[in-house]
């Protein structure tokens, strides 16, 4: 569930199996940081917007419990031939480049503020 | 017991040199010598990325590792990129056990691979000029033949370029390396502006590689694959193991892997060398004439300290520290990454100008080029959805330019025998230096962007560039120094071969100058026996 759901705040598609099985036993063999101490399983039942809420950590303290679940996923998925295109531009494209950048940092404008009211309403600290 | 004339320890750059030099005169090397498990990586790096066709390689077994060595950033402090690929570990295999230290602000990088650190390696290779031997009892001339003759059975690229007057001679170097879309923009720019950039200090050139560019000495050309983070022993790019199973094949030196040498014993009957099985821990002794200590700058100290027993005395430990510099080509964002590109050093600058502590020589390389974006994807400032496309689009535009600052000895850096039989090492942290902005100012002027505040100091010891323990002096007094020859003070037969013996580390490369300075103290020790 956790893989699935990070890997949706990521691609916006739920994860393949072998990512799944490959995140969990990645999950066993690795230390998390000790900080934040959250529930992800009862965020996650509340609808929390992981997204918003690692952006939020991230800006508090880089090395994070959520941020290294997001690093996780983000490496296993990149390692994918389905997702090469996701991470390499192979072709030039000027215009589209810095207004797909523009538009995700007003995105990320949002996504922090909300980030930061769900700390403050899940009181995560 | 195994005896022999001169015994060398050690097979990094260094030992290997010392062999090579001393080669036909049968000396025995001994060393730890882990080896690379064969990749199954054969392409380009990005073109093995996107195949999806059955019966590829594994990209997770390559990549990531079945241990999630890949992930070793995520959990821990940051290792080298070209350290951590699961086929790399071996560089730094076990060195944790062999070699426990005691650090304190300092992240030592040891390794007991044959060929040592030098697997891992960038392969610039740069001639030390007069001002970089400025306190050496050697010169420039001393090291001049062994640079020639490790210049042609290594192969280096390179160019007569801006650079030549701060690396010395161009003799037998091939054709540099291709430069990928962004490296040929830097250099575009740098050429227009050349004087006035030159009378600011800042001179940009092509680095000195040892990647082949046309097939030498039975190893062919460089193929522009990318792989180096990944995939170990590419034949185009050098490392001293290459040389070390010619010399074992042709039966020109004796080489016995597995033995972790401990201590020596000088007596009136020779030298006794002291070691242990890497594997099984039984006991070993070895005998020579002549005894010559290459095991890197670090372990090489804690041989003679241990073969002293001395805990007390602290040795001077020497880093390249280095900043990290950021840059984005503003032009290059949303550019296509170019693929087939060498993924170390594009360029190398050098800073000459009156803002810098002497020369200054910097790294250019193009982030990301041969390496997961995942690696340095949360760096960036946006969502983790956002800085996924800022991967995509920033990073054909971005540029690190890597600044190396000399050292020198002070108080407060040392290492030091522990009575537990740990290596203690502290170094104190450098203040941030104003060269930083300087050079962000120099490289506004071709174009490129950045933040001071983005500017890193890396942690002391991340070069892996150490050295300075036992130097070499005129005049040598103690236990602890040595002669121009590299003769250990104090005793008859004993011989230091690494960067262990440099006064001090210039801002230059000094893996070159290692190699050709054990070669050097090799052709001596040779003729001490006749």
């Amino acid at each position: 569930m956790e893989a699935n759901h990070i890997h949706r705040a990521l691609f916006g598609h739920d994860a393949p199996e072998e990512v799944r099985r490959q995140y969990a036993s990645a999950r066993e063999a690795l230390p998390l940081a000790d900080w934040p101490r959250i529930d992800l399983e009862r965020l996650i039942e509340h609808g929390a917007d992981l997204e918003a809420l690692e952006l939020a950590l991230r800006r508090s303290r880089r090395r994070n419990a959520l941020t290294q679940r997001f690093q996780v996923l983000c490496y296993l998925a990149e390692v994918r031939p389905d997702n090469f295109g996701r991470f390499v531009n192979e072709r030039r494209r000027w215009p589209a480049g810095w207004l797909i950048l523009g538009l995700h940092l007003l995105r990320s404008l949002y996504k922090l503020a909300k980030g930061r009211r769900l700390v403050r309403v899940h009181d995560i600290r | 017991m195994t005896s022999a004339d001169i015994i060398i320890v050690g097979a990094g750059p260094s030992g290997t040199f010392a062999a090579y030099q001393l080669r036909g005169r049968a000396p025995l090397v001994l060393d730890v010598g882990y080896r690379a498990q064969e990749s199954a990586l054969d392409g380009n790096f990005y073109e093995l990325r996107k195949a999806r066709s059955a019966g590829g390689p594994d990209l997770f077994a390559e990549f990531i590792g079945p241990g999630f060595e890949g992930l070793h950033d995520v959990f821990h402090s940051s290792l080298s990129a070209r350290l951590k690929g699961p086929r790399m570990r071996f560089v730094t295999r076990a060195a944790a056990e062999l070699s426990p230290v005691v650090a304190q602000n300092f992240d030592a990088s040891m390794s007991f691979a044959a060929g040592g650190m030098a697997n891992a390696w960038g392969a610039g290779l740069y001639r030390f000029t007069a001002d970089d031997l400025a306190g050496f009892p050697i010169g420039v001339l001393d090291l001049e033949p062994y640079y020639d003759a490790i210049t042609a059975k290594v192969g280096i690229s390179g160019a007569d370029d801006d650079l030549s007057r701060f690396f010395g001679s161009v003799r037998g170097l091939l054709p540099p390396v291709t430069l990928g879309a962004n490296g040929r923009a830097l250099l575009r720019r740098y050429t227009r502006r050349r004087k006035s950039l030159n009378r600011r200090g800042l001179y940009i050139g092509h680095p000195r590689l040892a990647v082949l560019t046309r097939d030498h000495d039975g190893r062919r050309a460089y193929r522009y694959e990318a792989l180096e983070c990944f995939r170990p022993n590419d034949p185009a790019v050098y490392t001293p193991t290459y040389t070390l199973d010619e010399l074992v094949r042709r039966g020109e030196i004796r080489y016995e892997r597995g033995v972790l040498v401990e201590r020596y014993a000088e007596s009136s009957a020779g030298i006794s060398v002291l070691a242990r099985s890497s594997s099984t821990g039984e006991r070993r002794t070895f005998r020579c004439r002549r005894l010559i200590l290459a095991a890197g700058a670090l372990n090489t100290a804690k041989i003679v300290l241990r073969s002293n027993d001395d805990h007390v005395t602290a040795l001077p430990l020497l880093d390249s520290n280095r900043s990290s510099i950021p840059l984005v080509d503003p032009w290059g964002i949303g550019g296509a990454l170019d693929p087939s590109v060498y993924s170390a050093a594009m360029l190398r600058a050098v800073y000459a100008g009156e803002h810098g502590p002497g020369l200054a020589h910097m790294a250019v390389y193009a982030i990301g080029v041969g390496t997961l974006c995942s690696d340095y994807l949360f760096d960036f400032p946006l969502s983790a959805r956002g800085n996924i496309a800022a991967a995509k689009y920033l990073t054909p535009a971005l540029l690190l330019v890597q600044l190396s600052y000399p050292d020198a000895p002070t108080p407060t850096n040392h290492l030091r025998l522990l009575p537990d039989d740990r290596l203690e090492l502290r170094y104190a942290s450098k203040p941030a230096s104003p060269l930083e902005s300087h050079v962000l100012g120099l490289f506004r002027e071709l174009g490129y962007l950045g933040a001071r505040g983005l500017c890193r100091r890396l942690t002391p010891g991340n070069s892996c560039r150490y050295a300075g323990a036992l130097p070499m002096t005129a005049t040598p007094v103690g236990h602890y120094q040595t002669d121009r020859h590299g003769l250990l003070s104090g005793t008859q037969g004993v011989y230091v071969a690494d960067a262990a013996n440099f006064t001090w580390l210039p801002s230059n490369s000094h893996s070159f100058t290692m190699m050709a300075n054990a070669m050097r103290i090799a052709d001596h020790v040779g003729r001490t026996l006749g």
